[in-house]
């Protein structure tokens, strides 16, 4: 290899610092509202807090509007995941497995919604439900995050079964095996990670969406982060940071999920 | 068998998507009635794109604001993301792969809501940077609601998405081009902007407007970041349809907004197949 050259050595003490800014961006703000979640003072004031204080916990967890908000993000992540999930796999088979004519086009249908911007996919529901005369505020909210999650599931379960040997399912129907017994016992069992990790991605983005739900919603129904929404524009105390803190872990439990099943940098498409 | 298979995804995005979408367009060319949210008539008119576009100047102020924040966000955002992605991709240390893209897939899967809400505390009033401030004697200054707040929003919102959509094209290069290129004499810096780089670019492209896609479609990021004072189409919508319920008004705008993503991924289709073309 070439001696290293001055513009070598620079550019790396240069890159150096800019990955530490960069890691350091990252960890700023979690940080400040981790701080924050556990200040004992009854509004945002200067840092550092006084004293901590478990207040803002228990101001979230007591709020019963915030609790139904929190087991409706639930549900209909629970839901909407599943639903993307089996559809995924179902259509995931369909495109990989089989060419047709159209497939181009079906495939751009299905991932459009990672494109359309999140208002505009909200705002047309609405006028579709309107439209319908259909006002059922939880089943709207059930279909707008099918409709956010599918693309999710359908592009990691398919990136696995690419990634799947075929002969093995060839060998499988050489043994006997009809199309269906070989498609539950063979194929379903190789591609697990992918839809687990398509599962946690797609209940992540559930619980994420605000500018889809919260055209969507009514006075009853509303899902977590479109009440976190409304009440940040009405007031900003911690309760939101005690919150976000809750949601931190929940991103924690993700990253664990995905590291366990397929790892992450398989996960990312960086490969072994 | 195949239609089965495809049925359930089928039926969900052509039904409710598409018709959610026919409908937006549709409804941007009917005549606001106000008290009615949705309304089929066979008089259609182009008002309710005259009166953003045409008789007001403030929407294009709008308009221009979110592709030019955006922009500028995207291009740190890339700036920041490549070398981060570079160095996952080309190093040989497995922890600092690890850690870096822990960083980054943590920061991806993050609620919204907390990365907005944990700038509003660092950069607000009693935030972070004004306590600093205040600490070593300096006045703290009004950071919301300015352009740079918003594009910190964005950027600490699109580098983790930029730096994975650019692990593909960056692993793409083969790194034997770079071990000859430096077998025949050139250093590091030299091997990256002659062969590293130029490779890598097609993805680069791709990556962006991936990027400049989302950041146009930002929603809570100019809301709570902006604070009402630098606004996105996305708020235009939802906060002309909150006040005054004005569907068809709210649609032209959505419809605008909508032209507009689809027009980048338009672009970036053409480049992935332009590309695929030339490596073949």
């Amino acid at each position: 290899m070439s001696r290293s050259s001055i513009t070598d050595r620079l550019g790396k003490v240069l890159v150096l610092v800019a990955l530490s800014f960069t890691i350091f961006f990252v960890f700023l703000p979690i940080v400040t509202t981790f701080l924050i979640a556990f200040d004992s003072r009854a509004y945002l004031a200067y840092l550092p807090p006084p004293s901590l204080s478990l207040r803002w916990f228990e101001s979230f967890l007591a709020n019963p509007l915030f609790m139904r908000s929190l087991s409706i993000s639930l549900l209909i992540g629970g839901v909407a995941t599943f639903v993307s999930t089996i559809a995924g796999i179902l259509t995931s088979y369909a495109m990989v497995r089989y060419d047709f004519s159209g497939k181009d086009a079906l495939n751009s249908l299905f991932l459009s919604p990672l494109v359309v911007p999140g208002v505009v996919t909200g705002f047309s529901l609405l006028g579709f439900f309107s439209f319908l005369g259909y006002h059922t505020s939880f089943a709207k909210l059930l279909i707008g995050h099918i409709i956010i999650t599918l693309p999710y599931t359908i592009r990691t379960i398919s990136a696995t079964m690419l990634g799947f040997d075929i002969t093995l399912e060839e060998a499988s129907m050489n043994l006997g095996a009809n199309q269906i017994r070989t498609f539950l016992n063979v194929t379903l069992h190789s591609i697990k990670p992918g839809i687990i990790a398509g599962a946690v991605f797609a209940f992540a983005m559930s619980l994420d969406d605000v500018a889809v739900s919260v055209f969507l919603v009514d006075a009853y129904t509303s899902n977590l982060p479109v009440t976190l929404f409304a009440y940040m524009k009405a007031q900003f105390d911690p309760t939101v940071a005690a919150a976000s803190v809750l949601l931190m872990g929940f991103t924690f439990g993700i990253i664990v999920v995905i590291e366990k099943v397929m790892g992450i940098d398989q996960f990312v498409g960086i490969g072994t | 068998m195949l239609i089965l298979l495809l049925l359930p995804v089928g039926v969900v995005m052509l039904f409710f998507f598409l018709g959610g979408i026919a409908i937006l367009v549709v409804q941007s060319f009917q005549i606001y009635v106000p008290g009615r949210i949705i309304q089929i008539s066979n008089e259609l008119t182009l008002e309710n794109y005259v009166e953003y576009f045409g008789r007001t100047a403030v929407y294009y102020g709008f308009l221009w604001d979110t592709l030019r924040l955006s922009g500028i966000a995207v291009a740190i955002s890339v700036l920041i993301a490549y070398p981060l992605a570079y160095k996952i991709v080309r190093t040989k240390s497995v922890m600092i792969k690890k850690i870096l893209l822990t960083a980054i897939v943590t920061s991806f899967f993050l609620n919204g809501i907390v990365k907005v809400y944990s700038w509003v505390v660092v950069l607000g009033d009693t935030g972070l940077v004004n306590s600093a401030a205040r600490f070593i004697g300096l006045h703290g200054t009004r950071l919301l609601g300015t352009d740079s707040a918003v594009i910190i929003g964005l950027v600490y919102f699109l580098s983790p998405i930029a730096a994975m959509a650019l692990i593909g094209p960056i692993k793409n290069v083969d790194p034997s081009l770079e071990e000859s290129s430096m077998n025949l004499g050139a250093d590091l810096t030299k091997t990256f902007f002659r062969v590293t780089l130029p490779l890598s670019m097609p993805g680069i492209i791709a990556a962006t407007l991936l990027t400049y896609a989302l950041g146009v479609s930002a929603f809570m990021i100019p809301a709570f970041l902006g604070r009402g004072i630098v606004l996105f189409m996305s708020n235009i919508v939802y906060n002309r349809f909150s006040d005054t319920f004005n569907y068809p008004g709210g649609a032209a705008l959505g419809v605008v907004l909508l032209a507009i993503t689809i027009l980048i991924a338009y672009g970036v289709n053409k480049i992935m197949t332009t590309r695929l073309k030339w490596i073949r």
